[in-house]
């Protein structure tokens, strides 16, 4: 248990995002109305907008064309919200220049709820990221959105996986190879993972992150293989008449040691 | 019986075909009569397999016309070959005295039988393989008798050339051949001796002296014949050292430790059996046996000189028929022998078992229902967070302890400070608990109980996943076993099984609705659930195992 706990503990620790990030000498400052973006969570309300201000500081010695800032969440390597604002700016080298806007965050509770990893980003006119910060979003979307529907989803196919597998040990139909009934319980126990880490993330408990993911799904994938291995052989070997001529095969290539 | 099919008999004009007398590995085998001579013959159709594969049909021809060639007392003569629209059939005499293997099975063989006949098998495949032809399938079944008596070798369906130094793999990568009789270099496909005949001649003496193979017969042809290769024979108990020790060198791992050929093997039987049995047994053991000059000659002379009293070897040596026949299957049910149920005692009832387990499962079902309400406070706190809890004043020192049914999940030590005492716990206690759990604040005060009730929902826990899984897994593995026992695959050892599973069974039905309706899961509670569904599993895989005994007798009695 002491073993899962500090995989649980390392996968929460290792989790904590940097709230400001600075690329090539260029950093950003955000805050959404009125608060400053950091590693905490970010309130967004999709029923109504939100005051977003940005200061850039240009540390370098040359002009950047800020052309558009996008806020956008991801969870398990996958965008479930993206909002691009085009707002042009220039920041001379050496200065820091401060721009504010209000994001409509109407369409948000349609694609995603509970917590995910957010970044609030402004890019140049090649859409290349000049800077960005990070922080943890705290969606107060519906549970059909985009983002749950996905976790239902996942839960569904991972009901199927577990019914699936417990099924075929219930009518002995595992494998007679203990490694392949054990391998038959593996999606199962993935599945179980990305279940807890979207659920975490949906119930609002913990935003996905991959060092929090990772220990999730090999301790319940683990744990699935460990039952997998546990199965009992389907059915006694096919019976066997000592007595009968066969066709077998050859337990080794000829030449082999007789 | 069936009858032949219509291409056999268009085959075969001059035969009237009978019914079907046979049936193996290698082919069926039908009665029929030459109707010319009024000759009765068996006739043995090459079984498809071979028959497709064109250069094993090429092969028979050409064996087929050596083994016509082949006139000895101790095998059985082929007639006739006969290869016409994809057909390959085999006319041989037709032997009415049984095989080897049904005496042995049905009466047995004394040891001094048992040699003679051994006599008699190796002076046919020494005469075979002096027409340069290898037997290969070697085994009591393919030894027939005659009505009089006499024992012939059969079945050279599978033989090959010697003088080819041919091996008998097939392009599949596989070997043909009788699993408890294969010699190792035959399972290997290297080429073949003399000496791979010789494998399977002491193989079914040790068989016959013994009742039981050299080998275990179990898990499967591909086990057995590993066990050839890699394994060392069992040594030959209870029988007379001197058979014992030509027996065993007969199925030596390595060709080159065997005998040489069938002829020597003979020899040396005939010499071993003369110092067992006394110089005159081949005379009064009776069995028809024509030997070669040299063998006919150790027959009667001890290879010691000395003689084991004879009184002592006239017990005669049967077949248990346990590794010989394979398990009966209808559909899914395995059919036992009648005469196991009707011998046996009467299957016993099955209904108080299925009582019981019915009764104690519904114990376990509302035992964690029915459980009083604990009545010390509720301390519903973030575990993901320091734990904060007020203590009396003069309290210095805290603990705080957290344990769900018995085991212990977590205790720190807390920062007691303002009438306050702040636990940090261990970021795993977070994910276990689910529920509610039992705590403990221990000062240097006192000990105070709560009900620790985060507020998470309750199924994002270990203990919420993993008693739904273990509910689950349990129940299914449960009914695995059910299964087998209902199917009469498995006896004692899955009602033993059943009983550990019921006591996780039990725990799971315990420990899921506590998480849910967060009630603190209780040691004695678990147990007692334990012990309750290991009670209902044991009664249910009882009454599953007695209510398959009564439908087999059933079955047995219509």
């Amino acid at each position: 248990m002491s073993g899962v706990g500090l995989l649980l503990l390392c996968g929460m620790l290792l989790g904590v995002s940097p709230a400001v990030a600075a690329v090539g000498g260029v950093s950003i400052n955000a805050t959404v109305d009125g608060k400053p973006v950091t590693g905490d969570e970010l309130l967004l309300d999709p029923s109504g907008s939100a005051r977003i201000s940005l200061t850039i500081h240009n540390g370098t010695d040359r002009v950047l064309h800020v052309k558009t800032v996008r806020l956008s969440g991801t969870a398990l390597a996958l965008t479930f919200f993206s909002y691009d604002t085009t707002l042009p700016f220039d920041v001379p080298g050496g200065e820091s220049v401060t721009r504010g806007f209000v994001l409509d965050l109407d369409q948000l509770g349609s694609q995603a709820t509970g917590l995910l990893p957010t970044e609030l980003a402004v890019l140049d006119a090649s859409r290349d990221v000049i800077a960005g910060v990070e922080t943890t979003g705290d969606v107060r979307g519906s549970v059909w959105s985009v983002y749950g529907i996905f976790g239902l989803a996942v839960l569904l196919l991972t009901a199927l996986a577990w019914a699936g597998a417990l099924f075929a040990l219930a009518r002995r139909r595992l494998p007679a190879n203990r490694w392949q009934r054990a391998m038959q319980f593996l999606p199962a126990g993935i599945g179980t993972g990305l279940v807890a880490v979207i659920s975490l993330s949906v119930l609002g408990v913990m935003a996905p992150s991959p060092a929090a993911e990772i220990p999730f799904i090999v301790v319940a994938a683990a744990a699935a293989l460990l039952l997998g291995y546990l199965t009992p052989h389907p059915a006694p070997a096919a019976p066997v008449d000592p007595e009968a001529t066969q066709r077998l095969t050859r337990p080794l290539p000829p030449g082999g040691a007789a | 019986m069936k009858a032949p099919s219509p291409s056999v008999v268009a085959a075969l004009p001059q035969y009237d075909l009978g019914a079907q007398i046979g049936h193996g590995g290698m082919g069926v085998v039908y009665s029929a009569v030459h109707r010319p001579l009024g000759r009765p013959v068996a006739i043995k159709r090459l079984p498809g397999i071979l028959a497709e594969d064109r250069r094993m049909s090429e092969r028979f021809e050409h064996e087929a016309r050596l083994l016509a060639r082949l006139d000895h007392p101790h095998i059985v003569p082929v007639y006739d070959y006969v290869q016409n629209n994809g057909e390959h059939l085999l006319v041989m005499e037709k032997l009415d005295g049984g095989t080897v293997w049904s005496r042995f099975t049905e009466v047995g063989f004394t040891p001094a039988q048992t040699c003679a006949l051994g006599l008699a098998m190796l002076s046919g495949l020494h005469a075979a393989h002096g027409a340069g032809v290898l037997h290969l399938d070697v085994k009591p079944k393919n030894l027939l008798f005659t009505a009089g008596g006499v024992l012939k070798v059969a079945d050279f369906g599978i033989s090959q050339v010697v003088s080819e130094g041919a091996t008998l793999m097939t392009h599949g990568g596989q070997v043909l051949g009788t699993p408890a009789y294969l010699s190792p270099e035959q399972a290997l496909g290297n080429p073949l001796s003399p000496a791979a005949d010789v494998y399977g001649a002491a193989t079914v003496l040790y068989e016959l002296l013994s009742g039981r193979l050299p080998f275990d017969s179990g898990g499967g042809p591909l086990a057995m014949i590993q066990r050839h290769v890699h394994q060392e024979p069992r040594p030959l108990t209870d029988v007379p050292a001197p058979l014992a020790r030509v027996v065993m060198r007969g199925v030596e791992r390595e060709p080159v430790r065997r005998y040489r050929n069938a002829e020597t093997f003979a020899i040396d039987l005939a010499g071993a059996a003369a110092e067992v049995f006394g110089a005159d047994w081949l005379m009064r053991v009776g069995t028809p046996v024509h030997l070669s000059p040299q063998v006919a000659a150790a027959s009667s002379r001890p290879a010691t000189g000395s003689v084991i009293p004879r009184e002592t070897l006239n017990i005669p040596v049967r077949g248990t028929m346990v590794e010989a026949t394979p398990p009966v299957r209808l559909g899914q049910q395995t059919l036992v022998p009648a005469r196991d149920l009707i011998d046996g005692q009467e299957p016993r009832p099955a209904r108080w078992f299925g009582l019981a387990a019915a009764l104690l499962a519904a114990v376990m079902v509302a035992l964690p229902f029915s459980l009083p309400a604990s009545d010390v406070p509720v301390l519903a706190v973030d575990l993901s967070k320091p734990v904060v809890v007020p203590v009396a004043d003069g309290v210095t020192s805290a603990e705080f302890d957290i344990w769900a049914a018995g085991f212990s999940v977590a205790r720190t030590a807390g920062v007691v400070a303002d009438g306050r005492a702040t636990f940090e716990l261990p970021g795993a206690a977070r994910w276990v608990v689910g529920g509610a759990v039992d705590a403990a604040v221990t000062t240097n005060t006192g000990v105070t109980e709560y009900s620790l009730q985060p507020p998470q929902n309750p199924m994002i826990s270990i203990m919420g996943v993993g008693s739904g899984v273990l509910l689950l897994f349990t129940f299914a593995y449960l009914e695995s076993l059910l299964r087998s026992l209902r199917r009469r695959q498995s006896g004692t050892a899955a009602v033993v099984a059943s009983a550990p599973l019921g006591f996780g069974l039990g725990v799971a039905v315990l420990v899921l609705p506590s998480v849910l309706l967060r009630v603190a899961p209780g040691l004695w509670p678990a147990v007692a659930c334990g012990v309750l569904g290991a009670s209902a599993a044991v009664c249910t895989a009882v009454a599953t195992r007695r209510a398959a005994a009564s439908r087999a007798s059933a079955a047995a009695g219509t």
